[in-house]
């Protein structure tokens, strides 16, 4: 048997941390992917949420309050009057829900790219993200700059603008501080902290997809999320089911209208 | 959070609801309250004697939550579910209970959630150049097939963006069971499919991406499971055997599915082939006993990973463990191979230079590694023992990077 001779333990351990890394960074850059597919789709359902159904629930809780005034009006009871002032705050309420989400919605319009990123587009997001991911960053300046960059990648990912990628991707190649050489030490040292860095930002996105599930819009958008990729409506049954409630609010509140034209005035009596 | 380069995207988890997520509460509290009522009011529609006498009657006069249930019998339509969320279930022998018929699908579902069960569906057609004929089409949404026998035909067929999943079903048609494309992304599982003509399970297209697991598919005319054309799906677990062609083909740029944990043996082709720019992730897979190469990749383009494997016991003439030819660049790491009827690992070719690290190659029945006109592979830290003829074999025109491996003859 002939043996080739063995690297140094130090050379080793270098050779694994550089392997680890490699495969940890190709994980990263794919859940990175994700989650800002997740935010760009999860933007675009929170405006269609907002135009299709703030509306509807606006024009619903107003009728509810107005028919809960008028009854506490007729009824002029304690419950009565305290119903009637539930449902006007109520109502309140989801028309501040519709006015607010509406401004902020404006700006968010100008970003969004195309629903389903493009194959080649992912892939290119995928090759920068690599390059200029933050958690790769080995001191606090270099940590921050990519921080910028990463926010730039993805706001030009959310857009679909594949040139804006490749415009960071070239600036970033270009850069006298991309061609590094350094001693076995120093590349191990700079491989184990950039592995453990790397491993905290999975973390952190765990952490954060879990925060998001707190809210019920999110719940509301993941339930729906299929449908949403095979083009089938997955709001249709919920908007239906919110322009009957509105309508047979329109009914009770004429009936309330008709019966009070028909009563006798105090005067009259 | 803790960055700015998430805040550009994802809205932060809220400490306390926004006015909009209160709403989105509502919603869903109203959901909850729809699913309730319409489980008190669902009503059942009997097919057979006594009831409709056909299941697309039943289906046109049910409602969202009805339940059709279809009674032994041969039922000669084309039965079409669009919209509304149903049950459909076979009462009996589902091998009595058989829909179908030669001139168009037994069942076309779209934009639905509904659920189809115990049933044998049949017949199917006419083909084209942009229709399979598939005895059942799924043409969107994301209904739910379970337990079904799909038999003498053309298979079942997802496409146009569909969802959903179908799982427990037999397949033994006449063309390809499975058949998934134009984006969409089904989960494929526990079913059994054998004697097709052609691929088993076919996945075609960009954005076709679908789960298929823990499925056993064997002694098909054709390929095992067929990705091509930009289709990324997950391969996990799947069992794989006596097959008239590759276990596993995967083809064409932008094709990168994940090929896990499966079992692939005694085929007449290659275990798994990768081919014209597809770059897979190949992990940990078992493939033994096949008449052709355990491993094939060829092309420029085709940077497969191909990790942790145990390639053993080819048993043809031509069993090479794993081959990389015609300019492919895989990265081939800490696979293990033994016994192979053929060499361990063969690199042929001008620009072909893959990375061979970290493998052990043993037992086998002639060359460990074999390096051959103009490849350029790097081959480093393997342990190749034991082989009946030599460990690294190099011809004169080949110019690979060798080093720190253990070797033996």
């Amino acid at each position: 048997m002939r043996t080739q001779p063995r690297l140094t333990p130090e050379a080793e351990h270098l050779a694994e941390q550089e392997r680890l890394l490699e495969e940890l960074t190709e994980q990263l850059t794919t859940k990175e992917a994700e989650f800002a597919e997740t935010g760009s789709a999860f933007a675009r359902f929170r405006a269609e949420y907002l135009r299709r159904f703030a509306p509807l629930y606006a024009e619903l809780d107003r009728l509810e309050a107005e028919i809960a005034r008028r009854i506490a009006q007729d009824e002029a009871t304690p419950a009565a009057h305290a119903k009637a002032a539930d449902a006007a705050t109520r109502a309140e309420e989801t028309q501040r829900a519709l006015d607010d989400g509406l401004a902020d919605i404006a700006d968010a319009d100008e970003e969004t790219g195309p629903a389903t990123p493009a194959p080649e587009l992912k892939a290119l997001y995928r090759h920068a993200a690599k390059r200029i991911h933050p958690d790769l960053a080995t001191d606090d300046a270099e940590k921050e700059r990519r921080h910028t960059l990463m926010a730039a990648l993805n706001a030009a990912y959310a857009a679909g603008d594949a040139d804006a990628i490749q415009h960071i991707l070239d600036d970033e190649a270009s850069r006298p501080e991309a061609i590094t050489g350094d001693d076995i030490g120093a590349r191990l040292m700079r491989a184990i902290r950039r592995n453990a860095q790397v491993r905290g930002r999975f973390t952190e996105l765990v952490e954060l997809t879990a925060a998001l599930r707190s809210d019920p819009l999110f719940v509301l958008f993941e339930a729906s999320r299929a449908d949403w990729a095979s083009a089938h409506d997955p709001l249709a049954a919920d908007e239906a089911s919110l322009r009957e409630r509105i309508a047979s609010a329109h009914a009770r509140l004429a009936a309330l209208v008709m019966a009070a034209a028909k009563r006798p005035t105090q005067a009259g009596a | 959070m803790t960055d700015n380069r998430s805040k550009a995207l994802v809205p932060q988890g809220p400490t306390s609801l926004s006015p909009l997520s209160r709403l989105a509460e509502r919603t869903l509290a109203e959901r909850v309250e729809r699913e309730e009522r319409a489980l008190v009011t669902a009503r059942t529609l009997v097919v057979g004697p006594g009831g409709y006498t056909t299941i697309s009657a039943a289906v046109d006069a049910a409602r969202d939550g009805d339940t059709v249930l279809v009674r032994p019998g041969r039922y000669e339509e084309s039965v079409v579910v669009e919209g509304k969320t149903i049950t459909i279930r076979g009462d009996g022998e589902r091998d009595a209970i058989v829909v179908g018929r030669d001139d168009g699908p037994a069942f076309t579902l779209a934009k639905t959630r509904s659920t189809l069960t115990g049933l044998t569906i049949t017949g199917g057609g006419p083909c084209s150049e942009s229709e399979v004929g598939a005895g059942l089409r799924v043409t969107d949404g994301a209904p739910q097939l379970d337990g079904l026998r799909v038999t003498a035909n053309r298979g079942i067929e997802f496409k146009g963006g569909a969802a959903g999943a179908i799982e427990h079903s037999q397949f033994d048609g006449k063309y390809r069971g499975i058949y998934v494309w134009e984006g969409s992304s089904p989960r494929i599982e526990e079913n059994e499919i054998w004697g097709n003509a052609l691929a088993g399970i076919y996945i075609e297209g960009a954005g076709t991406d679908p789960l298929i697991r823990a499925n056993r598919v064997h002694d098909g005319e054709g390929v095992g499971i067929l990705v091509c054309e930009g289709a990324s799906p997950r391969i996990e677990d799947n069992e794989i055997w006596a097959n008239g062609s590759a276990a596993i083909s995967i083809g064409g740029s932008g094709t990168d599915p994940l090929v896990r944990a499966n079992r692939v043996r005694d085929g007449q082709g290659c275990g798994i082939s990768v081919f014209g720019g597809a770059a897979p992730r190949i992990e940990g897979n078992e493939i033994w006993g096949n008449a052709f190469i355990g491993i094939a990749i060829s092309d420029a383009g085709s940077d497969a990973l191909v990790r942790a494997n145990k390639v053993h016991d080819g048993k043809g003439p031509a069993s090479i463990g794993i081959y990389v030819w015609e300019g492919a660049s895989p990265r081939i790491e800490e696979n293990e191979i033994w016994a192979n009827a053929c060499t361990g690992i063969r690199i042929t070719g001008a620009r072909t230079s893959p990375v061979i690290i970290g493998n052990i190659v043993r037992d086998g029945f002639d060359d460990g590694i074999w390096v051959l006109q103009g490849a350029s592979p790097t081959i480093e830290g393997n342990t190749i023992t034991d082989n009946a003829r030599e460990a690294i074999r190099v011809d004169r025109d080949a110019n690979p990077k060798i080093g720190r491996n253990v070797v033996s003859a």
